[in-house]
């Protein structure tokens, strides 16, 4: 048989082989029978001695392309096991990725510390900064510094806590306003974020809550930017097509005082009751502060003037987040405060 | 206050409906706090009469009354035990409709047949609550249509007084308003009465010109007391005044009616025609209209016959002084009292009363005289009595109450308060339309203002509330410059907080107040500082001086209700005093129990106690870096004795972590495996933090040896790591613990423990004599120091 016929018969046994084979393992075995030192092409060109050497170059070519057809074969099936095994390997070590996340998740802020964080930001774009002051105060910076003098009819609304050495658990966060006017000269910008205490019989009430208090104290500070700066937060607060309304009031810390009401969030302002059938919710009281306070920390109220509002946290908390009862926001149930 | 929109109609032509009338009191200052229909919708009950009252022969409660309502007789049983023969009383017959929608049928009572019911003020919705039937006036006539009648159909606005606003506190004070606000005249009642100009027998005696600037008194003689006209129930009950007789309904329908609170005492009492206001004395007493024998506070004002108390100034009358049945003359008193004395008063008595409530807020002092002649009319009309001289009066014109007030205002002022552009005559026409008088820059506050009116700024609100605060501009303030940075507490607050959140710990608020017990089971020993007065139980009566107690009570509340796994933590001030001072501390603290990670399903991740400390000591690491925290020896009591550690940065103790003290932990029934962390953020922020500068690390390779050290389980491993950092090579990069074991293999007492140790020097290769020798020495030190072999 000449070698060309050999190499021929070679490849056409081979082929099969190559592409019946199921394990890498037994393609190598099938290469090196082949293809190997002691494999048949071996073999077969050890019969190039006997042939002319005019024909040795063609013969060599002919054993090179078969040499080559064979390769490829096997390389093409090495590749084609590799990737199946593989895919086989990976199946067989997968994990159940549907089985839930493990770790710690994440905890959760009281939602009163987060309505505080929101209106903090939101007034420190128009550059309100935080200050604080004392829980039990002396009743000089609760009232009396805040034009509440001891026979004050409006000592009545504040239902006020005593400590046995005389001192007062403050009942507004106003009392830092004096502190702060006292220690620094206008201009003043702050918010006084805060826990207040009211010592009120009534089961709507908690005997302590959370207050934010605003001053702006400056020269020619007027009733327009308090309604602007009021405007502006209550907007950021309930959305920008919140309606907003100013209504005259009293405190005895500011002169002219209003309140301020935001039409209902629960009912759109249809009336229902929570808003009392009126379609507005009282949200924060506020006012150009009174001379007699400027007076106390020696400021000249014909110099300077200013504003303060006063906003209750609870109920912005309760009404943004549909909180039906503030005794919610005091058990501190877990189921509750997860929720948020 | 309530207001009568009906009564209110007769004082000012209000153009609107209630609804938006209240509307319009509100967005001018008057805080409407409710607008409430009553007595509507009532129809089949007439004016009937009593004619036989027989006791039913089944139920000792119940009577069987014949009753005639001026063309037929009916059958009633009734329960009410204030009726009696000759009554009139509304009567809804059969086919009538109550309030609430209630229908009146045929029916029978105990096997007796009854065609109707006799009807109290709450049965045809004019009152909360009755005395049994109404009774009215002997000479109602009967069948009348008793709805249109008594007009029981009105509407009540319920006002809430402004501090500052006691001139709200009358129909004529609210009249005023709306007719301000409609621009609008107030129709003022008229007064008439036979006025005798002859001398007055009574004498007025004064002693407190500075309590009682004014006090009038008139006698009126032939009097007869007896039922109301249904016209004034009616106004009294919409007031939420209960009809008396004809004497102390008049002098309260004169204080609904202008606010000035009145007082008619039977005339009999003063033997000597001679009234005193004086101060009561140490010790005195007297007996109140309720029946109550006082101690007065000395210092109280009080008016007397000449020599002995018969009423509180201002507060309350004496049981015998006032009017009777048995009255035929009377004194009407009218007068002012000093707002603050009348406070002190209410405060030290406890006794509030319609009166005293106005004068504490401070009347009109020119209306007195007004209010005066009001009720001698009306005793007059209503109880045929007959004025028998001249109103006698004690008067301090040289008091600031009498004092007329003239307040110096410019436009310029206004506007410059308001941000608005008011107009001069835009202002002077709103003032005038409160009744202020406006002249070369000056406005003279009307007398029933004279308390709230203090400034110009009190003028710029009073216009800015009728032009209507819509008319100011709305405008935000300029921009401030720098704004200042958070106090580092406050940064710290926010910070900390945030990183416990991630590391899944929830946020607590919980009340300030704790009970003694609670303060003594977390060792705190409450002062005058931190106790409260007047605390609603003692259970809140203390200021907390740490956020345990709160944080146990949060746990052991959870726990009840099925919660498991739990990371709470608070921050916030606690309370606490030093030599008098008041301290007030933010104080950062948590509480945890249970597993570290709750939705751990895997068993080989199951907690231990001792990995859960340790977790969050790590925690505690990671919460608080940059600061470089480190542990020591703690103390508390509040927590285990040796499973406890204080935190330490630096030399400044921050804080403490540890076990509960089981003792604690059983008192509050939680688990005694909870684990507590407190950091006083105050002192850490005081802590500074140093920024980090580069240290530059090899390029040469490290060698890594370890040790394998049997120890007894008393030795503390930072024992071991001590030695190991004093002995060990300058060489030594990194020492880590990276196997730790107990078996019952290495003995009950013992277990092992494996350090490794990081070689590497920053200008060479180290050979292994570099390593081998210095490693050799510390194993030898080891061994030397501590009662430990290597294994
Ligand atoms: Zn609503």
């Amino acid at each position: 048989m000449s070698i060309q016929s050999q190499l021929d018969q070679m490849v056409s046994e081979a082929s099969p082989l190559i592409a019946g084979c199921a394990s890498l393992v037994e393609l190598e075995d099938i290469r090196l029978q082949f293809l190997g030192k002691k494999g048949a092409l071996t073999e077969i060109l050890k019969g190039l001695a006997t042939i002319d050497a005019a024909e040795r170059p063609a013969i060599g070519m002919a054993a090179n392309q078969a040499k080559t057809a064979l390769s490829t074969l096997l390389d093409d099936k090495k590749s084609e096991l590799e990737t199946a095994s593989l895919a086989a390997e990976m199946v067989k070590n997968a994990i159940d990725v549907t089985l839930p996340g493990v770790g710690t998740p994440l905890g959760h802020r009281h939602p009163i510390s987060q309505t505080i964080d929101e209106i903090s930001q939101i007034l420190g774009r128009l550059g309100f900064a935080v200050e604080e002051g004392p829980e039990i105060e002396s009743d000089y910076y609760n009232f009396e510094a805040l034009n509440i003098p001891d026979d004050h009819p409006a000592r009545d609304s504040h239902d006020t806590f005593y400590m046995m050495s005389g001192h007062v658990l403050r009942t507004h966060t106003s009392p830092v306003q004096v502190h702060v006017m006292e220690r620094e000269k206008p201009p003043i910008r702050i918010i006084v974020p805060g826990r207040v205490y009211r010592r009120d019989a009534d089961a709507s009430h908690s005997p302590a809550f959370h207050q934010i208090e605003g001053l702006l104290v400056d020269e020619k500070v007027t009733f327009a930017e308090l309604k602007g700066t009021l405007d502006y937060f209550l907007k950021a607060l309930f959305g920008a097509k919140q309606s907003v309304r100013f209504r005259p009031s009293y405190f005895p810390f500011t002169e002219p005082s209003c309140e301020v009401d935001v039409a209902c969030v629960l009912c759109q302002a249809k009336g229902c009751a929570v808003c009392k059938h009126t379609g507005w919710l009282e949200i924060l009281g506020a006012g150009m502060v009174n001379r007699n306070v400027f007076r106390k920390v020696g400021y000249d109220p014909d110099q300077v003037t200013g504003f303060a509002f006063g906003v209750g946290v609870e109920r912005i908390a309760m009404l943004k987040l549909g909180i039906p009862s503030i005794k919610l926001l005091t058990d501190n149930d877990l189921r509750f405060l997860k929720q948020f | 206050m309530k207001v009568s929109f009906n009564w209110l109609k007769e004082l000012v032509n209000v153009p609107v409906g209630p609804a938006e009338l209240a509307e319009r009191l509100s967005t001018s200052g008057t805080e409407v706090e409710s607008v409430q229909p009553v007595g509507q919708d009532i129809t089949g009950v007439v004016t009937a009469r009593i004619e036989s009252i027989e006791r039913h022969p089944d139920a000792d409660r119940l009577v069987v009354t014949q009753i005639f309502d001026g063309t037929d007789t009916h059958q009633v049983v009734t329960g009410a035990t204030n009726v009696f023969v000759g009554a009139i009383v509304p009567l809804s017959k059969v086919g009538a409709s109550l309030a609430g929608g209630f229908k009146i049928k045929e029916s029978k009572l105990r096997g007796v047949p009854s065609n109707g019911m006799l009807c109290s003020e709450t049965e045809v919705g004019v009152a909360a609550e009755s005395n049994g039937i109404w009774i009215l006036p002997p000479d109602t006539p009967l069948g009348l249509n008793f709805s249109e009648y008594a007009q029981l159909s009105d509407t009540i606005l319920e006002i809430g007084i402004l501090p500052n606003r006691g001139d709200c506190q009358s129909m004529i004070g609210v009249a005023r308003e709306v007719a301000a606000i409609f621009k609008l005249p107030l129709k003022m009642p008229d007064i008439k009465f036979s006025d005798s100009n002859s001398k007055s027998e009574w004498t007025i005696r004064c002693e407190e010109p500075e309590f009682c600037p004014k006090y009038t008194g008139r006698g009126m003689t032939n009097v007869k007391v007896g039922p109301s006209p249904i016209w004034m129930q009616r106004r009294l009950q919409s007031g939420g005044v209960r009809p008396i007789n004809n004497m102390v309904d008049i002098s309260n329908y004169v204080m609904l009616e202008c606010g000035q609170p009145m007082h008619i005492f039977d005339a009999s009492f003063f033997e000597a025609k001679t009234v005193g206001i004086r101060f009561a004395t140490e010790g005195e007493k007297m007996v109140t209209l309720d029946g109550v024998e006082r101690r007065l506070p000395a210092g109280t004002g009080v008016i007397t016959d000449g020599t002995k108390a018969v009423a509180i100034a201002g507060v309350m009358g004496g049981e015998t002084s006032g009017v009777s049945d048995k009255t035929t003359a009377v004194l009407i008193e009218a007068a002012y009292f000093h707002p603050s004395k009348i406070r002190s008063a209410m405060r030290q008595t406890t006794l509030r009363s319609e009166s005293s409530v106005r004068f504490e807020k401070g009347i009109d002092f020119k209306a007195i005289e007004w209010a005066s002649d009001r009720a001698a009319g009306l005793v007059e009309a209503l109880g045929g009595g007959q004025v028998t001289g001249a109103r006698v009066a004690f008067v301090n014109e040289q008091h600031s109450a009498a004092q007329a007030k003239k307040i110096a205002f410019s436009a310029a002022q206004i506007n410059g308060l308001l941000g608005s552009e008011f107009s001069e005559a835009q202002i002077a026409d709103a003032l005038k339309l409160l009744g202020f008088s406006v002249e070369n820059g000056h406005a003279i506050v009307p007398t029933w203002r004279l308390l709230d009116i203090q400034e110009w700024p009190d003028l710029a609100e009073e216009v800015a509330r009728i032009v209507g605060l819509d008319q100011i501009v709305t405008r935000l303030p300029l921009p401030n410059g720098l704004m200042p940075e958070p106090s580092p507490v406050r940064k710290l607050q926010t910070q900390l907080s945030k990183r416990l959140v991630t590391a899944g710990f929830c946020e607590i608020r919980s009340l300030p107040m704790i009970s003694p017990e609670d303060a003594a089971r977390c060792g705190q020993t409450p002062g005058a500082e931190t106790t409260m007065q007047n605390a609603f139980a003692p259970e809140e009566s203390i200021m907390a001086a740490s956020h345990l107690p709160r944080l146990l009570n949060t746990l052991a509340y959870n726990l009840n209700r099925q919660q498991h796994d739990i990371r709470l933590f608070e921050t916030g001030q606690v309370f606490g005093a030093q030599s008098g001072e008041i301290q007030e501390t933010v104080e950062l603290a948590g509480l945890i129990e249970g597993r570290e990670t709750p939705s751990d399903y895997t068993e080989g991740l199951q907690s231990p106690q001792v990995y859960r400390y340790l977790t969050l000591k790590s925690t505690l690491e990671s919460v608080l870096a940059p600061y470089k925290l480190t542990f020591s020896a703690g103390n508390s009591p509040q927590l285990h004795p040796i499973q406890q550690q204080q935190l330490t940065i630096g030399s400044a103790v921050i804080g403490v972590m540890g076990q509960l003290n089981p003792k604690l932990a059983g008192q509050y029934d939680v688990p005694a495996t909870s684990l507590y962390f407190a950091i006083n953020l105050n002192v850490l922020a005081t802590v500074s933090v140093e920024t980090p500068k580069f240290a530059p690390f090899s390029k040469f390779p490290s060698t890594r040896r370890d040790i394998a050290i049997l120890a007894p389980k008393s030795l503390p491993f930072s024992d071991i790591l001590t030695v190991i950092h004093q002995h060990k090579s300058p060489a030594v990069t990194d020492v880590f613990l990276f196997d730790f074991y107990e078996s019952e293999k290495l003995g009950a007492d013992k277990r092992s423990l494996a350090v490794g140790l990081v070689y590497q020097d920053l200008e060479k290769s180290l050979t292994d004599d570099d390593v081998n020798k210095p490693q050799e020495k510390l194993v030898a030190k080891l061994t030397e120091l501590l009662p430990v072999t290597i294994r």
